[in-house]
């Protein structure tokens, strides 16, 4: 996802906020810098929110264009897309010291209802049983 | 920091009540998912993904997404250069058979000096020393 990071100088420092998020916000004492933080804070904000568009058809009807009137061609109304769930962050690096995790306490138990996830894991530990190395100098026993 | 074996990612999500006492005395920050355990459990997401049946297919893909975002909430360690080298050394000087994972999660384990958690520590009791392997699931903290 590409953010509009909206850059303003003032009396010497930056200031810096990002158009989409008016929350996440940085002042430093050049461009760089700020530029720098506003990024962190982005990172660190991006770890523990969702984007959820949605579709609210009563609003979607009131925000419409009128229908054609005068002759004029109609302009047809966008649709929206259907409701998504969107994360914006990528893998965090484990020498990544710019950005703090929390206990996503929220995910125990969020397989309590799946029947695949043990059988799955199962699988996973057989696959490994399966995938084996030998010592150089040993022959592997035939079956 | 603590490297975590794929079944431990599954005992954390089924509320095992040893694993989150340990979870509770430790920074998250410290927990890291090696690119293995990722690898295993993306893979066996996407298989059944890809596999599922009409009835399936919603609750399948659902699955895989959930799995992503809850991955995406770990620290993750990809596979480094040093790590490959411990790797080609360990498997150089193994004396039995292993397990090929494991070995991938063990080097990676001495190359970072770090403790892998796992619940199959006989797996790795000749490849790691004491100090650096973790039973989470049966031991409780002390």
């Amino acid at each position: 996802m590409t953010c509009n990071i909206i850059l303003t100088p003032q009396n010497g420092r930056f200031f810096a906020h990002v158009a989409e998020l008016p929350d996440c916000k940085a002042e430093a004492e050049s461009r760089d810098q700020v530029l720098t933080l506003i990024q962190q804070r982005l990172k660190e904000i991006s770890n523990r929110i969702e984007v959820v568009q949605l579709k609210i058809p009563h609003l979607e009807k009131k925000l419409a264009r009128p229908e054609k009137q005068n002759g004029q061609p109609q302009i047809k109304e966008k649709t929206a897309p259907p409701p998504t769930l969107v994360r914006m962050d990528p893998p965090i690096a484990a020498d990544d010291k710019t950005v703090q995790l929390e206990t996503p306490w929220e995910f125990v138990g969020i397989f309590k209802d799946d029947p695949t996830w043990w059988p799955m894991l199962e699988d996973i530990e057989r696959r490994r049983d399966r995938h084996v190395v030998y010592p150089k100098n040993k022959k592997r026993r035939k079956k | 920091m603590s490297l975590w074996d794929t079944q431990i990612v599954g005992h954390f999500i089924d509320d095992h009540p040893i694993l989150l006492r340990h979870v509770e005395r430790v920074k998250w920050d410290d927990i890291t998912l090696p690119s293995p355990t990722v690898a295993e459990l993306l893979r066996g997401r996407s298989e059944f993904a890809l596999k599922a049946t009409p009835e399936q297919i919603v609750a399948a893909h659902q699955r895989l997404w959930q799995t992503q975002q809850l991955i995406a909430r770990f620290r993750q360690s990809s596979i480094t250069e040093k790590d490959a080298s411990v790797f080609k050394n360990l498997l150089s000087r193994i004396k039995s058979k292993k397990r090929y994972a494991d070995m991938m999660i063990a080097a990676m384990a001495l190359a970072g000096n770090h403790v892998v958690v796992t619940r199959n520590t006989k797996h790795f009791v000749d490849l790691l020393p004491p100090a650096q392997l973790a039973n989470w699931v049966d031991e409780p903290p002390r």
